[in-house]
């Protein structure tokens, strides 16, 4: 159903606006159609070392502009301000869920400026979200407790998005295991409904489980492999292009995918 | 003077608890480098906080984005100019206002009596060994 509705919408959208980067997303043919995910790691607490290039507010104007040049059917974010990213929802139409990360066994405020909420990951879709999971990793390193977010949207589609943990030599336990986690994770819910996962894992090696497709942002000029984008079988023949980003210190991952119709 | 050093420290670390930045500041030379383990542990590129306003911008930042930001130290080791201190962060758990402790510990250089070079770490171990590797 989602598939012949959607189909008809976007054919009548490009007529009528005859603009072909507005008609990618989701763009259908016979039982499939294009699904594009970006990932973004946008530093945007304030306090890292990153935020000094951030020239705040004109990294949420260059996130802003992205979404609008690719309009991907999700956007995965992490190192984000829960009012940050409400406002660049609404700038681009977008749903949005978030969850906040605990740091030092505290919600950190972002900062510099204060008044943008709490620091954590985002999941924005295109669809309309009927579902939102959340939840700590059981390993943690470090002080900051790192979770996964996935949100099930109205077209059948399963976005999930973390943030792990370092390979700093405090950290690099945390990481593996969490890897380990996600790839548990994604593998169960693949087994229900198509997935697709975009995160900052902090490791050049793949945390997919079988089944599931890798693409990383390995091109980047910016701390390069380090943001992957997995996807489960439905969909198919993963493209993906690294975008660069002036004002965070991780380039944006940009992957498309055909979604074939559920048989 | 090593004693002297430990008693500047304790003031140091007695005036983070107190968000009292002007007395911080007195404990620390013109000149002093600030490695922070919190911000570091945010990632992106490692920042050292210089001077004075560096580290008047750095504690703003900090008391800001954290509700508590007090640490306690249980273990202060006097190695002349350097003191190596082990301890906790004090902190209140997500809404369950219960009190919980990550560890952290410091390096500090001294000159003259004041602080010259702030180290902090999130595993004391590192301290530990950053400190040795250093002498």
């Amino acid at each position: 159903m989602h598939f012949t509705v959607r189909a008809l919408l976007a054919a009548v959208g490009c007529a009528l606006v005859l603009a072909p980067s507005g008609c990618s997303r989701s763009s259908e043919t016979a039982g499939h159609s294009t699904y594009v995910l970006m990932q973004m790691n946008v530093c945007l607490s304030g306090l890292a070392g990153c935020y000094d290039r951030a020239a705040y507010p004109a990294v949420m104007e260059e996130a802003v502009a992205r979404i609008r040049q690719a309009r991907p059917d999700a956007i995965t974010l992490n190192e984000a301000c829960r009012s940050d990213i409400a406002r660049i929802a609404r700038r681009t139409g977008y749903h949005l869920r978030f969850s906040r990360v605990i740091y030092r066994r505290e919600r950190l405020r972002c900062v510099r400026p204060g008044g943008r909420g709490l620091f954590g990951d985002a999941v924005l879709t295109e669809a309309p979200i009927e579902r939102t999971d959340s939840q700590d990793f059981e390993a943690q390193a470090g002080i900051e407790r790192r979770r996964w977010l996935c949100v099930t949207t109205r077209v059948d589609v399963d976005v999930c998005t973390a943030h792990l943990n370092t390979r700093s030599a405090v950290e690099v336990a945390g990481n593996d295991a969490q890897c380990v986690e996600l790839a548990a994770l994604l593998a169960g819910r693949a087994a229900a409904r198509p997935v697709t996962f975009g995160g900052d894992v902090n490791r050049r090696d793949s945390c997919a489980p079988a089944g599931l497709w890798t693409r990383t942002d390995s091109s980047a000029r910016q701390a390069p492999g380090l943001q992957h984008v997995y996807g489960s079988r439905a969909l198919r023949s993963p493209s993906a292009e690294v975008v660069p980003a002036r004002h965070t210190d991780h380039d944006v991952l940009l992957v498309r995918a055909h979604l074939t119709a559920p048989e | 003077m090593s004693q002297e050093n430990v008693e500047a420290f304790k003031r140091f670390a007695d005036a983070n608890n107190r968000r009292d930045v002007k007395a911080l500041l007195e404990e620390l030379d013109t000149d002093v480098e600030w490695h922070s383990a919190v911000l570091s542990s945010l990632g992106g590129e490692a920042t050292v906080h210089r001077g004075h306003d560096g580290v008047r911008e750095m504690l703003r930042d900090l008391y800001e984005a954290f509700s508590e930001f007090q640490v306690e130290f249980s273990d202060i080791r006097d190695r002349g100019d350097r003191i190596v201190a082990i301890g906790r962060w004090i902190t209140r758990g997500e809404g369950s206002g219960v009190e919980v402790t990550p560890p952290l510990a410091s390096v500090v250089d001294f000159k003259n009596g004041k602080a010259i070079r702030v180290r902090s770490y999130l595993d004391p171990e590192d301290a530990l060994v950053d400190a040795a590797m250093q002498e």
